[in-house]
């Protein structure tokens, strides 16, 4: 059954005008819950026109209505009862919409009962993308996350290598190509001398090497500058001057 | 407000109904059986609210409001801490919540809890008063009670603590009514003259 003006009122849709040019789908229904209101965003998302749907119930269009989760609260305001909300993470939707990728419009729903036109007001808010975006949000929180996890559990096993490395009985230096020191242990200040805030700015090859023996300076360069290792004896010296042999492995990192 | 030991019992039980049917529709909804009481009541006054333990203890909380006006008038407030608002919407919605993150949609999830726990309370006293009351829609909000506006007419608060028993699990929240003067006394002589006459 249709709805049809009676004796020159205007029907519902015509009492509410404006409802037409909000962002939310509204419909209401009265007492007997007859859909009496279908604004135009209803229309163009359940793809019903007003004349197809206005008159019927809404129990029998919508059969998902029905069960006692919607049913039992709507009629609840239908009774003069208080306003009732259907969540979008409990229920999903109580319209079925469909998206054009087959899915279902997430709808977060207030129905409230109107006293003075003795109908139920359905506001329905389009959380679609709302919900896209908060898991698009959520996906990528969890991924920064697992890549926090991941970056922390690395520092930590660098931290333990760098302790193990710091407290070894052997001396380690770490420099560039061209020689000049990133990196050198504990072990490697005792044996040289040198404080550790002042190695950074010495060059291995020309402080720390014996230059009696130019040539060899100069080829130890050469196969650092070609990521070539070099393992063997080599007499180095100290900031005091003094000199000691030392047994030396060279590999590129 | 000085109630009698058979008006506070019978206000109580009043409420305890109402939560009762709430529990039923949220038993409807979720996978989980959960169970809501209402221990006990407290009636004071706005002026001293700010000094209630109950109150004190949340620090921060979530709260949906609803106003009504009628017969009597006021506004009904479910306030949660929000740790507990965290643990029951992990469990409605079966997924865990992290605590920096009750977004909107896990608020508008709350606000149907409160929704639905309120309507039970209010729908069981104007059921009782045989009063019609019209309601305002429910307000989601996160801030501390005392800067609410929802109480600035209101004299009289009746403060009902609300246990959530979900599985094994308890979470706590607080039904607040926020009455005029006038409206409480209304309803404490209805309780008179309807339940305990």
């Amino acid at each position: 059954m249709k709805e049809q003006p009676t004796g020159g009122a205007l029907s519902r849709t015509d009492q509410f005008p404006l409802l037409d040019h909000i962002g939310s789908g509204i419909l209401a229904i009265d007492r007997d819950a007859t859909i009496v209101l279908w604004n135009k965003n209803m229309e163009q998302w359940c793809g019903q026109s007003r004349e197809q749907v206005l008159g019927q119930k809404l129990f029998e269009l919508f059969p998902n209505t029905n069960a006692d989760v919607f049913k039992i609260r709507i009629e609840q305001v239908l009774t003069g009862g208080a306003p009732v909300i259907f969540s979008a993470q409990l229920h999903h939707h109580m319209i079925p919409c469909l998206l054009p990728n087959g899915e279902y419009r997430t709808q977060l729903v207030t129905v409230t009962w109107l006293e003075d036109h003795q109908i139920a007001l359905f506001s329905i808010m389009d959380q679609t993308e709302h919900v896209r975006l908060i898991e698009q949000y959520k996906t990528s929180a969890r991924s920064l996350k697992a890549e926090l996890d991941q970056r922390l559990k690395l520092e930590n096993k660098n931290m333990q290598l760098a302790t193990a490395i710091d407290q070894a009985g052997e001396a380690v230096v770490i420099t560039d190509v061209d020689g000049r020191i990133e990196y050198a242990n504990q072990s490697f200040v005792d044996q040289t001398g040198w404080p550790i805030d002042e190695i950074h700015s010495i060059d291995y090859f020309d402080v720390l090497i014996d230059k009696s023996d130019d040539n060899f300076s100069d080829q130890l360069k050469l196969s650092v500058k070609a990521e070539e290792s070099w393992v063997g004896r080599q007499q180095l010296i100290r900031k005091s001057g003094s000199s000691f042999i030392a047994s030396i492995s060279i590999a590129p990192i | 407000m000085n109630l009698t030991a058979g008006q506070r019992d019978a206000l109580t039980e009043l409420i305890n109904i109402g939560v009762g049917h709430a529990a039923s529709t949220l038993n409807c909804l979720i996978n989980h059986k959960i169970r809501l009481s209402v221990p006990g009541i407290e009636i004071v006054t706005v002026e001293n609210m700010k000094h209630n333990p109950t109150i004190n203890a949340m620090s921060s909380a979530a709260s949906v409001s609803m106003k009504f006006q009628g017969d009597f008038d006021g506004t009904a407030t479910l306030m949660f801490p929000l740790e507990s608002a965290r643990i029951l919407v992990g469990v409605l919605i079966d997924e865990e919540v992290d605590s920096t993150e009750l977004d909107d949609l896990r608020s508008s999830t709350l606000a149907e809890v409160g929704n639905i726990l309120l309507n039970g309370v209010m729908g069981s006293l104007s059921n009782m008063l045989v009063s019609k009351l019209d309601y305002s829609v429910p307000v989601y909000q996160e801030k501390w009670i005392q800067s609410m506006p929802v109480h600035q007419l209101a004299e009289t608060v009746l403060i009902a603590r609300a246990h959530f028993y979900i599985d094994d699990l308890c979470v706590e929240g607080n039904v607040m009514l926020f009455f005029e003067l006038k409206a409480f006394d209304a309803l404490i002589a209805a309780i008179d003259e309807r339940v305990l006459a």
